[in-house]
């Protein structure tokens, strides 16, 4: 591909230079953007094409971990295998916390090999080492559904009544129907490590058009809150896209041709420094929780820095406040 | 015809070189000469984008018609751990003098750089001299002397192949030409400015000037700096903007026996 490229521009032989390669191929980030009960064991993954370095080359910093409850940066190393590269923690994960993770924009050595990361990979995403249950997202294909992705799998001890409602209409149980599934039926091509449990995708179907004279709509910007045994409620907005397409979205998913990184600035830190032993943060994590991931305003991170404020994804930001 | 043969047969060889026992040379134009010597070539890239240096030792044998040159390089560098030092290609190179046709002296050969096993991801100016890999051009030289000044003239074409890692591609084509004019201040001075352009390569348009001085017969110190305006105009192959951020030192000892 680089020969043919330069092949082409050397039939232009004139003062200007070919661009650097372009890389192709799927990049992607795992786990997902949110997920939790995570093993402590598990590697943190990005999937690129493009860090192609040579053999024994030093790698860069690429990934930098915090620690939410601390704001401590968390000691690893970052590794590179084939396409992979992973940060694996020292001595594992702590339990029951939360972490954000940040992909940073590589600045290259100058005269030096170059890494163009893609764009979608860079930005923050945080992820939970406790058994807290989050709901990331809520999508729509068609009027009559509604698939709610869960922040890792559903367990026995969860078991309980379902409630939904559709801007506040409480759908009837009896009416719809439940299925669950993982996120493995929706992989779209990416390979994730045996110790990460994924998460389940919850779909409610067969949504009726009404309830006792009130219309459901299931539209763009619905509000969806679920309350699951004693846990919720949960708000999120509809999202009318696939489930897959959100299930990329959470893992960064995009294709090495997307819009490369500017690797003139470093990515902000994803924590602010005043985040300490009285942030939000310590106290978010045992009980049920919206589902916002975005740190930008998610009282989990209890993040108000306005460099992180704009990782906010507008999707989820007003899935924010516990309701 | 007669003259040409004559020309080629009977070439003078002092008009290549100085009086003072050196040859003309100016940064990317190298010596084409019938002397012997070795030379100690410094670059130190300054700047924000800067950090890399490097020294070439540089052997010569010449005689009447043909001369030799090999040059071992090294590079000191920074990596995303800290410095380094490594070794860069070797550089071998042939020269055929074919003596003065017309206004011009002319000689003609062949240069090559070949990979000896070290990794030196970096790269000063010429795109050859580090980054692991190997290839050879074609390279003519003229050579007009005029009242006070010398006018030197060089034209490569040839191929390489490539460690391929961005930027550089695995195989790349490589066409280049340069002219430099050496005015003599006064005997043992003199001044040098050069304009290169090439493709493909990580510096594709530069100025460079130069001070030497030739104050003991075969021992010459040289110091000067290379504009790489192609770099800063954003026509280099790497990802980096358009901008001044460096610029190349040079300075350099050779003696000549």
């Amino acid at each position: 591909m680089r020969l043919l490229k330069s092949g082409a521009c050397a039939a232009f032989l004139v003062l200007a230079a070919c661009p650097p390669p372009t890389p192709t191929g799927d990049a992607y980030i795992a786990p997902l953007n949110g997920q939790s009960a995570i093993s402590p064991e598990m590697d943190l993954v990005v999937h690129t094409w493009s860090v192609e370095l040579p053999p024994e080359y030093p790698l860069p910093t690429l990934m930098r971990v915090v620690d939410l409850e601390t704001g401590g940066l968390v000691a690893g190393d970052i590794s590179k295998r084939g396409n992979t590269l992973r940060f694996t923690p020292t001595g594992g994960w702590r339990p029951n916390r939360r972490f954000a993770w940040t992909v940073n924009p590589i600045e290259d050595i100058p005269h030096g090999p170059e890494t163009l990361v893609e764009g979608n990979l860079v930005g923050t995403a945080v992820f939970d080492t406790s058994d807290t249950l989050n709901i990331l997202g809520a999508t729509s294909s068609s009027p009559s559904e509604i698939c709610l992705i869960m922040s890792r799998p559903l367990l026995n001890e969860d078991g309980g009544d379902v409630r939904v409602t559709v801007n506040d209409v409480e759908l009837d149980n009896d009416t719809t129907t439940f299925l669950l599934t993982t996120d493995a039926e929706y992989n779209t091509g990416f390979e994730t490590d045996p110790v990460d449990a994924g998460v389940h995708v919850f779909c409610i179907t067969e949504i009726p058009q009404e309830r006792d004279g009130e219309a459901i709509t299931v539209t763009a910007g619905s509000v969806v809150r679920v309350w699951w045994g004693e846990g919720g409620p949960w708000r999120q907005e509809v999202q009318t896209i696939s489930v897959a397409d959100k299930l990329g979205e959470l893992r960064r998913l995009g294709n090495a041709d997307d819009e490369e990184q500017d690797d003139t600035e470093p990515d902000p830190d994803p924590v602010p420094a005043d985040t300490g032993g009285t942030d939000p943060v310590d106290t978010g994590t045992s009980e049920p929780e919206p589902a916002d991931t975005s740190t930008g305003t998610d009282p989990d991170t209890g993040s108000t820095d306005p460099d992180t404020a704009t990782e906010t994804d507008p999707d989820t930001a007003d899935s924010g406040a516990p309701e | 015809m007669i003259a040409l043969l004559s020309a080629l047969l009977v070439a003078p060889a002092s008009a290549f070189d100085l009086e003072g026992g050196n040859a003309y040379e100016g940064h990317r134009i190298g010596q084409a000469t019938h002397l012997t010597g070795i030379g100690l070539y410094n670059r130190f890239v300054v700047g924000p984008d800067g950090g890399t240096n490097s020294i070439v030792l540089v052997s010569r044998y010449g005689q009447e018609d043909f001369s030799f040159a090999i040059g071992l390089p090294v590079a000191a560098h920074r990596t995303p751990m800290g410095r380094a030092i490594d070794m860069g290609n070797l550089e071998l190179s042939g020269f055929y003098h074919l003596g003065e046709i017309g206004p011009l002296f002319h000689s003609v050969g062949l240069e090559a750089h070949v990979n000896v096993g070290d990794r030196a991801y970096t790269w000063v100016n010429d795109p050859e001299e580090f980054w692991p890999g190997g290839g050879a051009n074609v390279v003519y030289q003229g050579q007009m002397d005029l009242d006070s000044m010398v006018l030197l003239f060089r034209g490569t074409i040839g191929g390489s192949a490539a460690a391929d890692f961005a930027p550089y591609p695995s195989a790349f084509m490589r066409v280049s030409g340069a002219a430099a004019i050496d005015y003599a201040v006064m005997n043992w001075v003199g001044v040098i400015g050069e304009m290169h352009v090439s493709y493909w390569d990580t510096s594709p348009w530069e100025l460079s000037g130069m001070v030497r001085l030739d104050a003991v017969e075969g021992v010459r110190a040289r110091a000067g700096i290379v504009l790489p305006i192609g770099v800063w105009a954003g026509l280099a192959p790497t990802s980096r903007p358009a901008g001044v951020r460096e610029t190349t030192l040079m300075l350099d000892v050779s003696l000549a026996f």
